[in-house]
Protein backbone atom coordinates (compact mmCIF):
# COMPACT_ATOMS: atom_id res chain seq x y z
CA UNK A 1 0.00 0.00 0.00
CA UNK A 2 1.34 3.59 -1.23
CA UNK A 3 1.61 5.54 1.98
CA UNK A 4 2.09 9.37 0.26
CA UNK A 5 2.07 11.87 2.69
CA UNK A 6 1.63 15.24 0.36
CA UNK A 7 3.77 17.95 2.13
CA UNK A 8 4.65 18.69 5.46
CA UNK A 9 1.71 21.30 6.19
CA UNK A 10 2.94 24.49 7.91
CA UNK A 11 -0.89 25.66 7.76
CA UNK A 12 -1.63 22.59 10.36
CA UNK A 13 1.75 22.97 12.45
CA UNK A 14 0.44 26.24 12.83
CA UNK A 15 -2.41 25.45 14.06
CA UNK A 16 -0.64 22.72 16.51
CA UNK A 17 1.22 26.03 17.89
CA UNK A 18 -1.67 27.80 17.87
CA UNK A 19 -3.58 25.46 20.18
CA UNK A 20 -0.45 24.50 22.80
CA UNK A 21 -0.05 29.02 23.50
CA UNK A 22 -3.90 29.12 23.41
CA UNK A 23 -4.17 26.18 25.96
CA UNK A 24 -0.72 25.90 28.19
CA UNK A 25 0.06 29.27 27.95
CA UNK A 26 3.30 30.44 29.51
CA UNK A 27 4.29 27.30 29.81
CA UNK A 28 5.35 26.92 26.23
CA UNK A 29 9.06 28.10 26.97
CA UNK A 30 9.69 28.23 22.59
CA UNK A 31 8.42 27.69 19.27
CA UNK A 32 10.72 26.41 16.77
CA UNK A 33 10.64 25.54 13.48
CA UNK A 34 13.07 22.77 12.54
CA UNK A 35 15.40 23.27 10.23
CA UNK A 36 13.60 26.56 9.12
CA UNK A 37 10.43 27.78 8.45
CA UNK A 38 10.57 28.92 4.57
CA UNK A 39 13.46 25.90 3.59
CA UNK A 40 11.89 22.26 4.02
CA UNK A 41 10.72 22.14 7.55
CA UNK A 42 10.94 18.84 9.20
CA UNK A 43 9.21 19.59 12.26
CA UNK A 44 7.73 22.16 14.53
CA UNK A 45 9.77 21.80 18.03
CA UNK A 46 8.35 23.02 20.88
CA UNK A 47 9.72 23.68 24.34
CA UNK A 48 7.52 23.15 27.84
CA UNK A 49 8.59 25.08 31.02
CA UNK A 50 7.34 21.38 32.46
CA UNK A 51 7.89 17.81 32.28
CA UNK A 52 6.60 14.39 33.61
CA UNK A 53 9.22 13.28 35.16
CA UNK A 54 12.35 15.68 34.27
CA UNK A 55 11.87 19.49 34.43
CA UNK A 56 10.98 20.42 30.97
CA UNK A 57 9.97 18.68 27.84
CA UNK A 58 9.55 19.09 24.08
CA UNK A 59 7.22 17.27 21.15
CA UNK A 60 8.69 17.36 18.06
CA UNK A 61 5.64 17.66 15.88
CA UNK A 62 5.20 16.78 11.84
CA UNK A 63 1.53 16.69 10.51
CA UNK A 64 1.65 16.62 6.44
CA UNK A 65 -0.94 17.68 4.31
CA UNK A 66 -2.86 14.34 2.34
CA UNK A 67 -2.71 12.34 5.88
CA UNK A 68 -0.61 11.33 8.71
CA UNK A 69 0.84 13.31 12.11
CA UNK A 70 3.66 12.59 14.60
CA UNK A 71 3.86 14.28 17.89
CA UNK A 72 7.12 12.67 19.39
CA UNK A 73 7.90 13.83 22.93
CA UNK A 74 11.35 13.79 24.65
CA UNK A 75 12.62 14.52 28.40
CA UNK A 76 16.22 14.85 29.26
CA UNK A 77 17.11 11.96 31.41
CA UNK A 78 18.74 12.30 34.93
CA UNK A 79 22.25 12.33 33.20
CA UNK A 80 21.12 14.86 31.01
CA UNK A 81 21.29 13.51 28.12
CA UNK A 82 18.06 13.56 25.94
CA UNK A 83 16.52 9.98 24.98
CA UNK A 84 17.82 10.62 21.20
CA UNK A 85 18.60 13.56 19.13
CA UNK A 86 17.97 12.22 15.58
CA UNK A 87 16.00 9.26 13.66
CA UNK A 88 19.15 7.63 13.91
CA UNK A 89 18.35 5.94 17.16
CA UNK A 90 14.52 5.54 17.07
CA UNK A 91 14.76 2.48 20.00
CA UNK A 92 15.96 2.64 22.79
CA UNK A 93 14.38 5.04 25.76
CA UNK A 94 16.04 3.88 28.65
CA UNK A 95 19.51 5.56 29.05
CA UNK A 96 18.48 9.12 28.03
CA UNK A 97 15.28 10.42 29.14
CA UNK A 98 11.18 9.71 28.88
CA UNK A 99 9.99 9.64 25.39
CA UNK A 100 6.86 8.78 23.54
CA UNK A 101 4.67 9.14 20.44
CA UNK A 102 1.44 9.25 19.08
CA UNK A 103 1.22 8.65 15.51
CA UNK A 104 -1.09 8.59 12.07
CA UNK A 105 0.88 6.45 9.48
CA UNK A 106 -0.63 4.43 6.81
CA UNK A 107 1.40 0.91 7.63
CA UNK A 108 0.47 -2.72 6.33
CA UNK A 109 -0.34 -4.79 9.46
CA UNK A 110 -0.07 -2.22 12.30
CA UNK A 111 -2.79 0.43 13.48
CA UNK A 112 -3.19 3.99 11.77
CA UNK A 113 -3.54 5.46 14.81
CA UNK A 114 -0.92 4.17 17.17
CA UNK A 115 1.31 5.23 20.00
CA UNK A 116 4.64 3.97 21.24
CA UNK A 117 4.93 4.04 24.92
CA UNK A 118 8.04 5.46 26.83
CA UNK A 119 8.10 2.01 28.15
CA UNK A 120 8.90 -0.14 24.76
CA UNK A 121 8.98 2.94 22.08
CA UNK A 122 8.64 0.42 19.31
CA UNK A 123 5.69 -0.98 20.39
CA UNK A 124 2.76 0.13 17.76
CA UNK A 125 -0.24 0.23 20.35
CA UNK A 126 -3.45 1.41 19.31
CA UNK A 127 -3.90 4.90 20.22
CA UNK A 128 -7.02 6.81 21.91
CA UNK A 129 -6.75 9.38 19.40
CA UNK A 130 -8.89 8.56 16.50
CA UNK A 131 -9.81 11.74 15.40
CA UNK A 132 -8.17 13.17 11.86
CA UNK A 133 -8.18 17.11 12.34
CA UNK A 134 -5.14 18.78 13.62
CA UNK A 135 -7.15 20.87 16.76
CA UNK A 136 -8.65 17.76 18.21
CA UNK A 137 -5.70 15.35 17.67
CA UNK A 138 -3.72 18.51 19.42
CA UNK A 139 -6.03 18.88 22.14
CA UNK A 140 -5.89 15.36 23.08
CA UNK A 141 -2.40 14.90 23.14
CA UNK A 142 -1.92 17.61 25.43
CA UNK A 143 -4.53 16.30 27.90
CA UNK A 144 -2.73 12.89 27.60
CA UNK A 145 0.61 15.00 28.31
CA UNK A 146 -1.31 17.38 30.82
CA UNK A 147 -2.71 14.39 32.96
CA UNK A 148 0.82 12.62 33.09
CA UNK A 149 2.71 15.53 33.69
CA UNK A 150 0.69 16.78 36.60
CA UNK A 151 0.77 13.66 38.86
CA UNK A 152 4.45 13.01 37.42
CA UNK A 153 3.00 9.99 35.91
CA UNK A 154 3.44 8.86 32.84
CA UNK A 155 1.22 5.23 33.40
CA UNK A 156 -1.75 8.50 32.87
CA UNK A 157 -0.86 9.01 29.22
CA UNK A 158 -3.00 6.68 26.60
CA UNK A 159 -6.26 5.87 28.34
CA UNK A 160 -6.25 2.94 25.90
CA UNK A 161 -2.84 1.74 25.92
CA UNK A 162 -3.45 0.81 30.19
CA UNK A 163 -6.66 0.00 30.61
CA UNK A 164 -7.66 -0.25 33.91
CA UNK B 1 -3.82 34.15 9.51
CA UNK B 2 -1.50 31.93 7.38
CA UNK B 3 1.81 34.06 8.09
CA UNK B 4 5.13 32.63 9.59
CA UNK B 5 6.04 32.14 13.12
CA UNK B 6 4.28 35.43 14.30
CA UNK B 7 0.81 34.07 15.44
CA UNK B 8 1.07 34.78 19.11
CA UNK B 9 -1.89 34.38 21.00
CA UNK B 10 -2.52 37.85 23.64
CA UNK B 11 -3.94 35.87 26.29
CA UNK B 12 -1.04 33.51 27.06
CA UNK B 13 0.36 35.33 29.99
CA UNK B 14 3.46 37.44 28.40
CA UNK B 15 3.50 40.34 31.06
CA UNK B 16 4.20 38.43 34.07
CA UNK B 17 5.96 35.42 33.49
CA UNK B 18 9.37 37.34 32.98
CA UNK B 19 10.86 35.94 35.84
CA UNK B 20 10.04 32.52 36.84
CA UNK B 21 7.96 30.08 34.45
CA UNK B 22 4.48 29.06 35.55
CA UNK B 23 4.25 25.60 37.31
CA UNK B 24 2.00 23.28 35.88
CA UNK B 25 -0.22 23.46 38.58
CA UNK B 26 -1.46 27.27 37.55
CA UNK B 27 -2.26 25.99 34.18
CA UNK B 28 -5.33 24.81 33.48
CA UNK B 29 -5.35 24.02 29.55
CA UNK B 30 -9.38 23.26 29.80
CA UNK B 31 -12.86 24.80 30.15
CA UNK B 32 -15.33 21.79 30.10
CA UNK B 33 -16.54 18.93 32.20
CA UNK B 34 -15.31 16.35 29.79
CA UNK B 35 -11.67 16.95 30.13
CA UNK B 36 -11.42 17.55 33.87
CA UNK B 37 -9.21 15.08 35.61
CA UNK B 38 -7.85 11.71 34.63
CA UNK B 39 -7.51 11.13 30.43
CA UNK B 40 -11.18 10.19 30.22
CA UNK B 41 -12.31 6.56 29.01
CA UNK B 42 -13.81 8.09 25.69
CA UNK B 43 -10.79 10.52 25.04
CA UNK B 44 -12.25 11.46 21.46
CA UNK B 45 -15.42 12.55 22.94
CA UNK B 46 -14.66 14.74 25.60
CA UNK B 47 -11.85 16.35 22.96
CA UNK B 48 -15.09 17.05 20.91
CA UNK B 49 -17.38 18.30 23.75
CA UNK B 50 -13.51 20.85 24.45
CA UNK B 51 -13.48 22.22 21.53
CA UNK B 52 -17.41 22.69 21.11
CA UNK B 53 -17.16 24.46 24.44
CA UNK B 54 -14.36 26.76 23.53
CA UNK B 55 -15.15 27.94 19.67
CA UNK B 56 -18.02 29.09 17.58
CA UNK B 57 -18.98 27.00 14.44
CA UNK B 58 -17.75 28.97 12.02
CA UNK B 59 -14.28 29.22 13.85
CA UNK B 60 -14.15 25.20 13.18
CA UNK B 61 -15.33 25.08 9.98
CA UNK B 62 -12.77 27.93 8.86
CA UNK B 63 -9.63 26.11 11.02
CA UNK B 64 -10.99 22.56 9.38
CA UNK B 65 -11.01 24.33 5.61
CA UNK B 66 -7.74 25.91 6.17
CA UNK B 67 -6.41 22.87 6.93
CA UNK B 68 -8.25 21.01 4.39
CA UNK B 69 -5.77 20.09 1.06
CA UNK B 70 -7.53 17.42 -0.63
CA UNK B 71 -11.50 18.61 -1.04
CA UNK B 72 -13.99 17.36 1.12
CA UNK B 73 -17.68 17.12 0.78
CA UNK B 74 -20.08 19.53 3.58
CA UNK B 75 -20.77 15.97 5.51
CA UNK B 76 -17.03 15.83 5.85
CA UNK B 77 -16.39 19.22 6.87
CA UNK B 78 -19.27 18.66 8.89
CA UNK B 79 -18.14 15.64 10.72
CA UNK B 80 -14.06 17.34 11.08
CA UNK B 81 -15.52 20.40 12.43
CA UNK B 82 -18.14 19.13 14.85
CA UNK B 83 -21.21 20.64 13.12
CA UNK B 84 -24.34 20.22 11.28
CA UNK B 85 -24.22 20.39 7.17
CA UNK B 86 -26.34 23.27 7.35
CA UNK B 87 -24.02 25.06 9.55
CA UNK B 88 -21.15 24.00 7.31
CA UNK B 89 -23.51 25.85 3.86
CA UNK B 90 -24.59 28.24 5.71
CA UNK B 91 -20.35 29.79 6.83
CA UNK B 92 -18.46 28.10 3.34
CA UNK B 93 -20.68 30.28 0.61
CA UNK B 94 -19.04 33.74 1.99
CA UNK B 95 -15.37 31.92 1.93
CA UNK B 96 -15.75 30.77 -1.05
CA UNK B 97 -16.81 33.74 -2.50
CA UNK B 98 -14.06 35.67 -1.18
CA UNK B 99 -12.12 33.40 -2.63
CA UNK B 100 -10.54 32.01 -0.22
CA UNK B 101 -11.78 28.80 -0.81
CA UNK B 102 -12.23 26.40 -3.81
CA UNK B 103 -15.93 24.55 -4.54
CA UNK B 104 -15.65 21.74 -6.70
CA UNK B 105 -17.83 19.45 -8.33
CA UNK B 106 -16.97 15.90 -7.97
CA UNK B 107 -19.89 14.58 -9.32
CA UNK B 108 -22.63 13.81 -6.82
CA UNK B 109 -21.37 16.51 -4.25
CA UNK B 110 -19.50 19.24 -4.03
CA UNK B 111 -16.47 19.28 -2.12
CA UNK B 112 -14.29 22.56 -0.54
CA UNK B 113 -10.41 23.33 -0.10
CA UNK B 114 -8.37 26.03 1.03
CA UNK B 115 -7.70 27.98 -2.56
CA UNK B 116 -4.25 26.25 -3.20
CA UNK B 117 -3.57 30.27 -5.26
CA UNK B 118 -4.21 31.51 -1.87
CA UNK B 119 -1.83 29.49 0.06
CA UNK B 120 1.12 30.57 -2.25
CA UNK B 121 0.51 33.89 -3.40
CA UNK B 122 0.58 34.48 0.61
CA UNK B 123 3.58 32.91 0.97
CA UNK B 124 5.54 34.48 -1.65
CA UNK B 125 3.69 37.81 -0.56
CA UNK B 126 5.42 37.01 2.41
CA UNK B 127 8.72 36.16 1.87
CA UNK B 128 9.14 38.92 -0.90
CA UNK B 129 8.09 41.77 1.44
CA UNK B 130 9.81 40.37 4.40
CA UNK B 131 13.22 39.10 3.33
CA UNK B 132 16.26 40.71 1.53
CA UNK B 133 17.51 39.54 -1.54
CA UNK B 134 20.83 38.22 0.06
CA UNK B 135 18.35 36.15 2.33
CA UNK B 136 16.05 35.00 -0.14
CA UNK B 137 19.49 34.00 -1.90
CA UNK B 138 20.94 32.17 0.66
CA UNK B 139 17.77 31.01 1.46
CA UNK B 140 17.63 29.36 -2.76
CA UNK B 141 21.35 27.73 -1.87
CA UNK B 142 20.11 25.73 0.82
CA UNK B 143 16.96 24.23 -0.50
CA UNK B 144 19.95 23.37 -3.83
CA UNK B 145 21.72 22.10 -1.07
CA UNK B 146 19.34 19.36 1.09
CA UNK B 147 17.48 18.59 -2.53
CA UNK B 148 21.31 17.30 -3.94
CA UNK B 149 21.34 15.54 -0.49
CA UNK B 150 18.42 13.64 -1.53
CA UNK B 151 19.68 13.03 -4.89
CA UNK B 152 22.44 11.72 -3.35
CA UNK B 153 20.94 9.13 -0.85
CA UNK B 154 18.48 7.69 -2.46
CA UNK B 155 20.29 7.74 -6.39
CA UNK B 156 17.15 9.44 -7.96
CA UNK B 157 16.59 12.34 -10.04
CA UNK B 158 13.38 13.62 -8.65
CA UNK B 159 10.38 12.57 -5.93
CA UNK B 160 8.63 10.91 -8.27
CA UNK B 161 11.49 8.49 -8.92
CA UNK B 162 11.84 7.97 -5.64
CA UNK B 163 8.44 7.56 -4.60
CA UNK B 164 8.19 4.30 -7.21
CA UNK B 165 11.09 2.85 -5.22
CA UNK B 166 10.25 3.08 -1.62
CA UNK B 167 8.83 0.00 0.18
CA UNK B 168 5.45 0.21 1.88
CA UNK B 169 6.66 -0.04 5.16
CA UNK B 170 9.75 2.09 4.84
CA UNK B 171 9.32 4.78 7.13
CA UNK B 172 12.11 6.56 6.91
CA UNK B 173 11.66 6.87 3.15
CA UNK B 174 8.16 8.30 3.26
CA UNK B 175 9.29 10.65 5.36
CA UNK B 176 12.38 12.14 3.33
CA UNK B 177 9.92 11.89 0.48
CA UNK B 178 7.81 13.92 1.91
CA UNK B 179 10.73 16.43 2.82
CA UNK B 180 11.78 16.31 -0.51
CA UNK B 181 8.53 17.06 -2.07
CA UNK B 182 8.15 20.27 0.72
CA UNK B 183 11.83 21.16 -0.52
CA UNK B 184 10.95 21.39 -4.14
CA UNK B 185 7.81 23.18 -3.32
CA UNK B 186 9.70 25.87 -1.22
CA UNK B 187 12.33 26.08 -3.83
CA UNK B 188 9.80 27.41 -6.35
CA UNK B 189 8.13 29.24 -4.19
CA UNK B 190 11.82 31.12 -2.97
CA UNK B 191 12.35 31.58 -6.88
CA UNK B 192 8.30 33.08 -7.26
CA UNK B 193 9.48 35.75 -4.69
CA UNK B 194 13.10 36.22 -6.04
CA UNK B 195 10.82 37.92 -8.82
CA UNK B 196 8.13 39.48 -6.89
CA UNK B 197 11.17 41.08 -4.74
CA UNK B 198 12.65 42.79 -7.96
CA UNK B 199 9.29 43.32 -9.28
CA UNK B 200 7.91 45.44 -5.71
CA UNK B 201 11.33 47.32 -5.80
CA UNK B 202 10.88 48.66 -9.25
CA UNK B 203 7.69 49.34 -8.99
CA UNK B 204 7.16 50.56 -5.49
CA UNK B 205 7.92 53.73 -4.09
CA UNK B 206 11.34 52.83 -2.92
CA UNK B 207 12.19 52.74 -6.60
CA UNK B 208 12.68 56.47 -6.50
CA UNK B 209 14.66 56.81 -3.30
CA UNK B 210 17.49 54.26 -4.75
CA UNK B 211 17.41 56.69 -7.74
CA UNK B 212 18.49 59.40 -6.44
CA UNK B 213 20.92 57.80 -4.23
CA UNK B 214 22.86 56.04 -7.03
CA UNK B 215 22.84 59.17 -8.39
CA UNK B 216 24.41 60.95 -5.68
Amino acid sequence: MRSERGTVSRSKLETVEATFRDRLGGLVKSVEWVPEYHVGPTELRIRLWSGILADEGRFDVTWWTRHGYKYHYVEEGPDGEEGRDSEASDADGTDGGLQFRFGWERRAGLPDKHFHPPDDLDAHRESCIRHEDVTRVTLAVIKCWHAAATESDPAKLNALADPP
Amino acid sequence: MSNDESDHRGDSGTSDDADTPPSIDDVDPFESEALAGEVPDDLDEAVTAEWKTTTTAFQRIHTVLENTYEPKTTAEVADAAATTRPTVRKHVEPLVEAGLVEERDGGRATRYAWSETQRRVNRVADLAERHSAADLDAKVRRAKERIAEFRGRYDADAPNDLAEALDSDDAEGWDDLATWRTLEDDLKRLRAAQSMADYLVDSGPTAGRRDRSNHA
